[in-house]
């Protein structure tokens, strides 16, 4: 599966994404009020879909590994949690750029700026919590974080929509209107990201389930065989 | 008729590494049996296996001849169990640890039960003081009054002898001896094998996992026991002891 | 039931015993609302900034109260292994969790009954025939804490760390209720009920949030205090 990634997955998904450039730099047409800035949007409204997207994943491996206690809902489950945040760096990394431009500050209390930093926050203490457990306890601790965290998505998403329906102080993100061929240039961007994302988590999973052979097979050295 | 408690082909794993395996055992009132290892070998895993309290990877754990239900709260209140740590709260007195427990297990009378427990152990005199000025003997001597609280079936002793002094050992092997005669069902855990020919009918000697031997203490004397025992471990490949 | 009782009066009775826990973060959060007044005294005079000082006062010191009271509540069972104890006695994980929850959150109120009055003191409140009701939202947002800090603590316990620990995994989860908490507050102090639809709103969030933690982490709570 790796040799075939490397042969095939990565050129494809270089050509793709050389696609996707030019997409959003020729093919979509220029943002009247926003110029080149609103360029950004296809990389980061995309980037963050895959982060909801991810720990969606997470939350889904969460219920499979009490439902049936199998490895492979753990390894996908760090996978996907990791890959997401990555994922959210990039929408929390591009958002005051563009902020910058466009409201003329980096940082606002926009409502989706504080849904993706709450939920980065969420899963880097999942991360700290799972460096510091091993074996089922670990195993357990990480599957109800991924449940909790997860009916958190919507719960936070909603109410900080809410929160700001009743001071409409700052509407929403400009581009819900968008031209037909920006449309295009941007589920085109959307659904690449989703196509590396795959491949991502994938390649995290076997990683983690290499990582638990090998310590297996340490603990084994260090406690001696059973036969 | 059928054991209190049977284990059948029982092996747990931890981090994917096999810490039990394969082991075969009936716990029969009346009857006490040993469990003979060195550190590491996987008694207190077993312990917990035959107390409900873990899992097991592989294998069957049936109690009174039914199989253990995915809520094994009902029949773990069947079983007294004694560990390496109080499982008290240290800040409460001796009677006021007793009333609590002796209400979740729902014990009728707990009053009554608690003074005949600590006048047993010699603690009555203490029956007023927090837990945490108690030595490590005398806390080990409330963790037994404790265990035999809700007079269950089944006692499980995880290394009962730590820390007690010359009567107190004494009395425990006394109580111990009380309890098999009253038709309980008693699993015990040391690495002593002098305690282990002296307490129990029965017993396996754990080594590496597995069990490496099987003997009745009625047909061997303490000196081929120790011998055996030797073996066992030299033949798993552990240290002597 | 007949449990739950008897583990919420023994741990009453632990705590009057010590009554360390209750002193130390009593005047925790009485440290809270000194520093957040006295940061805040400035602007004190302007009436619309008064309430908004009041409310998030209120609720900042609610959230650090909740932090150290959920730490403890569950360390009394881990140390010296009474947890194991428990599960022995037959106690079921989901009833030991609202136990547990019952009692942070007894505990909670009483530190909000001595602390509200303090606040009002601090910050000159002048209504007081709104403290019915403020007790109301208080009462649920105490339930949203001690519901979650409850299943995070067992898990930042096992985990080895303590309130750094915690905070970092329940204060981004309690998001919601902070906001529905500081903003309905926010209008009761204002206007002196709930008349207008946006403080039922957030009632009514409150609430939802409220059950749907109680009942999922009731429900993972068994997996957490497994070995």
């Amino acid at each position: 599966m790796k040799a075939l990634f490397r042969s095939v997955g990565i050129p494809i998904l270089s050509i793709l994404f050389a696609l996707d450039i030019w997409m959003i730099f020729f093919y979509a047409p220029m943002e009247k009020e926003l110029q080149a800035s609103q360029k950004i949007f296809y990389f980061h409204v995309a980037a963050a879909m895959t982060a909801f997207l991810a720990f969606t994943v997470a939350f889904v491996c969460g219920i499979g590994w009490y439902v049936r206690k199998r490895e492979v809902w753990d390894d996908v489950q760090v996978a996907s949690v990791e890959v997401g945040l990555v994922f959210s760096a990039i929408v929390l990394a591009t958002g005051p750029i563009w902020a910058r431009t466009a409201w003329n500050t980096w940082w606002t209390w926009d409502p989706r700026l504080v849904t993706m930093t709450i939920l980065f926050l969420c899963y880097v203490g999942y991360l700290v919590v799972r460096a510091s457990l091993s074996g089922d306890a670990r195993k357990n601790a990480c599957a109800a974080m991924a449940i909790l965290f997860g009916i958190n998505i919507p719960i936070t998403w909603l109410s900080i929509q809410w929160w700001r329906t009743i001071h409409p102080d700052i509407g929403g993100l400009p581009g819900t209107r968008l031209e037909p061929k920006m449309r295009i240039a941007f589920w085109f961007s959307v659904l690449l990201f989703i196509l590396l994302f795959i491949p991502l988590v994938a390649i995290r999973s076997r990683m983690e389930r290499a990582a638990k052979a090998l310590r297996a097979l340490h603990r084994e050295r260090l406690f001696g065989g059973t036969e | 008729m059928a054991p209190l408690l049977l284990a059948e082909g029982v092996g747990k794993d931890f981090d994917e590494r096999p810490v039990l395996d394969g082991v075969d055992l009936a716990l029969e009132s009346g009857r006490t049996v040993a469990v003979l290892g060195p550190n590491g070998s996987g008694k207190t895993t077993l312990a917990h296996i035959l107390a409900l309290l873990l899992r097991p990877t592989r294998g069957h754990v049936s109690f009174e001849g039914r199989a253990v239900p995915r809520d094994p709260s009902v029949v773990r209140r069947r079983i007294g169990f004694v560990s390496h740590q109080p499982g008290l709260y240290l800040d409460f007195s001796p009677l006021e640890n007793l009333a609590f427990f002796g209400r979740l297990y729902r014990v009728a009378d707990v009053a009554s039960r608690s003074k005949e427990l600590l006048e047993r152990f010699g603690l009555w005199r203490f029956r007023e003081e927090p837990v945490r000025i108690f030595s490590r003997g005398m806390t080990q001597r409330l963790i037994l009054a404790r265990a035999l609280l809700h007079d269950p079936a089944l006692l499980l002793f995880d290394e009962p002898f730590t820390g007690l002094d010359t009567p107190g050992e004494r009395l425990l092997l006394e109580t111990l001896d009380l309890e098999r005669r009253a038709g309980k069902a008693i699993f015990l855990i040391t690495h002593d094998v002098r305690i282990a020919h002296a307490a129990a009918t029965e017993g396996i000697v754990l080594a590496a996992s597995r069990v490496r031997r099987r003997f009745k203490t009625d047909e061997i004397g303490v000196d081929t026991l120790e011998a055996m025992y030797r073996d066992a471990l030299q033949e798993a490949g552990c240290a002597t002891a | 039931m007949r449990d739950l009782l008897t583990l919420v009066a023994k741990d009453l009775r632990l705590q009057a015993k010590t009554g360390e826990l209750l002193a130390s973060i009593f005047i925790y959060s009485l440290l809270v609302v000194l520093i957040l007044s006295l940061a805040s005294a400035p602007v004190h005079g302007n009436m619309r900034e008064g309430i908004h000082v009041i409310a998030s006062t209120l609720w900042v010191a609610l959230a650090f109260a909740g932090v150290v009271g959920a730490t403890r509540v569950i360390e009394i069972e881990r140390r010296d292994d009474c947890l194991k104890s428990l599960r022995l006695a037959g106690v079921s994980p989901s009833i030991l969790y609202l136990a547990k929850t019952t009692t942070n959150a007894i505990l909670l109120a009483g530190i909000q009954f001595l602390t509200v009055p303090v606040t009002f003191v601090f910050d000159d409140a002048t209504t007081f025939a709104i403290v019915p009701r403020l007790a109301f939202v208080l009462f649920l947002g105490i339930a949203g804490f001690s519901a979650v800090g409850t299943v995070m603590a067992a898990i930042s316990t096992r985990a080895g760390g303590r309130e750094s620990l915690l905070s970092i995994l329940i204060l981004p989860l309690l998001v919601p209720v902070l906001l529905g908490g500081i903003e309905a507050t926010k209008t009761l102090l204002a206007e002196g009920a709930f008349l207008n639809p946006n403080s039922i709103f957030w009632l009514k969030l409150l609430v939802v949030y409220d059950i749907v933690f109680l009942a999922v982490a009731s429900l993972v709570f068994e997996y957490l205090i497994e070995e």
